[in-house]
């Protein structure tokens, strides 16, 4: 008896089991995420006829060196990197300081919190639509207020090319403070209130306690965080797509929207995948990082 | 300690502040769809009126839109939350020799920009006669949060007692019985919280309906949503009123549920 239920305890958690209930959720990823991205791979060394199938031929790099000769994309580039350069630090900076205020105090937090993590339930589409309602230079709010303290001409935020790209990091910051402020709270309730206590003991500041017992604490969080987010903040499609559609000029033209004009509208699939296969190349060196920060630093999703 | 107190009271000066940002752009967009159309050329003026609702419905077909999103999150969420739940069982409570690299591979999936899967995507479900279905919509949303839910769950996983399943087994459960009658009821709260993201994310994802799933019948809301905008040039009351309508039901749901949201954006650090 004992040997029978044994061995069916070794069964219940064995490989073959494990394998069984696995798979459909890995055959699905494989099926609908991966072997789309290896159809991309294979297309954009090809010079792909969506109609004249029989017409594709192979075509070494040729995609990829086109590519880097298109303007176009290099400006995509270049917007994602200040997109990405830019909101990811400010981001950082601004959950940081929340967090270090949901935590000081001692009535309300859970509240707080909450109402603070509301934007991220909103769907990005929508965010585009609250923000260019905001921007608006006839009805939004934003250029009322300026008005109303003297400021003549205050900025077209979307419809002026200099200052477009920066009026949709303004929107992805909003759109991602709350998730840093609430994973950097996690971390900071995590930290013995015997630690903080015997640093005040000790004399140790406000300022000290932040820079030698919190942000070593941190440290690791920050990291994952930092590069979790800025993946995302490097594939952003949806709430630049309904601020501006990349315009005007193509001055907010990233990445994915070059992937999604190029490939969808433009019917360049050979370009569209070589394109997302730099963006697949880039966020695999990212990756990389992670995985490896996260190994070392020891901690799990 | 009055450099303490001091602190306290910077801490709800940036705390006020911070909630003023965050909420004031979403209740000032939904006040809007109850402003007259005339109103909303004179900020100061409020006379609120349904006029903006009955006049979307009757515009646009934003019922099916509605309908459409439902069929897809409830579609999806189901199997997403179904197979992601068995998938993040086996890779915490099975000995399954290729666990790590599972788990490396379904972390990235989750990091994959979606424009880079979507595209090729689109050609192989057109080959298939899959876009502008329902069951293809329902495969590509499921896939989109399956990942997040297998990740939510691992986090509920790792702090189930192993002891409790051998227990179940020495008084003769079968391993099915043990996840109907062991496992689900220990870990709802997990799948309370991944149901409702799955849900979440396939309401409020746009690029898979603007891919595979275009035509008017199979329209979602965000999708009706951004077509309302390019179609008659700008109607803002009307978009004001939709967008409301298709905002609403994701924070209600949040601010009623918070107490599983909050531990299910930190588990999962991190929403896609």
């Amino acid at each position: 008896m004992k040997a029978l239920t044994t061995d069916l305890m070794n069964k219940a958690s064995s490989s073959a089991f494990g394998a069984v209930i696995i798979l459909p959720g890995v055959l699905l990823l494989l099926l609908v995420q991966l072997y789309p991205l290896l159809y991309s791979l294979f297309i954009s060394f090809h010079d792909y006829r969506l109609l004249r199938p029989e017409l594709t031929e192979f075509v070494w790099l040729k995609n990829y060196i086109d590519i880097f000769s298109d303007e176009e994309f290099l400006n995509a580039l270049s917007n994602t990197a200040i997109y990405v350069g830019l909101a990811i630090p400010i981001e950082l900076m601004i959950g940081f300081v929340l967090a270090l205020a949901i935590e000081k105090i001692t009535r309300g937090k859970n509240l707080i919190r909450a109402l603070l993590i509301v934007p991220q339930f909103m769907a990005p589409i929508a965010m585009g639509f609250v923000w260019r309602f905001l921007y608006n230079d006839e009805f939004g709010l934003i250029n009322f207020m300026l008005r109303k303290i003297g400021i003549e001409r205050p900025p077209l935020w979307l419809a002026d090319p200099d200052i477009a790209l920066y009026s949709c990091i303004i929107v992805e910051i909003w759109a991602t403070v709350p998730i840093f402020m609430l994973l950097l709270s996690a971390g900071m309730a995590s930290i013995s209130s015997e630690l903080i206590d015997a640093a005040k003991i000790d004399g140790a500041n406000a300022i000290h306690r932040v820079r030698f017992i919190i942000l070593p604490h941190l440290k690791p969080i920050i990291l994952v965080a930092l590069l979790i987010r800025g993946m995302d903040a490097f594939r952003v499609f949806d709430v630049v797509y309904s601020l501006t559609g990349g315009g005007p000029a193509l001055s907010t033209d990233v990445l994915s929207l070059y992937l999604y004009r190029t490939a969808m509208l433009d019917r360049q699939f050979g370009d569209g995948a070589s394109a997302a296969w730099i963006m697949m190349i880039m966020m695999l060196i990212a990756s990389y990082v992670l995985i490896r920060t996260m190994y070392r630093e020891g901690i799990k999703t | 300690m009055r450099s303490e107190k001091y602190l306290v009271v910077i801490s709800w000066i940036t705390l006020g502040t911070a909630l003023v940002i965050w909420l004031f752009p979403i209740i000032w967009f939904v006040l809007a769809s109850l402003k007259t159309p005339k109103d909303m050329y004179d900020i100061a003026s409020f006379n609120l009126s349904p006029y903006n609702f009955l006049r979307v419905f009757q515009n646009y077909p934003i019922a099916l839109y509605m309908r459409n999103s439902l069929i897809l999150a409830f579609g999806s969420g189901v199997i997403a939350v179904t197979v992601g739940t068995l998938t993040a069982y086996g890779i915490s409570h099975t000995k399954f020799r290729f666990k790590n690299p599972t788990t490396i591979f379904i972390f990235l999936v989750r990091l994959v920009p979606s424009m880079a899967v979507m595209v090729p995507l689109f050609l192989i479900f057109s080959s298939l006669g899959l876009t502008n279905t329902f069951h293809g919509l329902i495969l590509a949303h499921a896939v989109s949060a399956l990942p997040l839910v297998v990740i939510i769950m691992l986090g509920y996983f790792s702090d189930f007692p192993k002891e409790l399943v051998d227990a179940a087994y020495i008084d003769g459960c079968n391993r099915f019985n043990v996840i109907y009658l062991i496992v689900i009821p220990i870990v709802k709260p997990g799948l309370t919280v991944v149901s409702i993201f799955a849900f979440i994310v396939s309401w409020n994802n746009f690029d898979i309906s603007l891919l595979l799933g275009y035509l008017p019948q199979y329209k979602t809301m965000p999708l009706g949503l951004a077509m309302m905008n390019t179609q008659y040039g700008i109607l803002w009351n009307l978009i004001a009123a939709a967008g409301a309508l298709y905002i609403l039901p994701t924070i209600i749901l949040a601010i009623a549920l918070q107490r599983y949201v909050v531990r299910g954006l930190t588990a999962g650090a991190i929403k896609g």
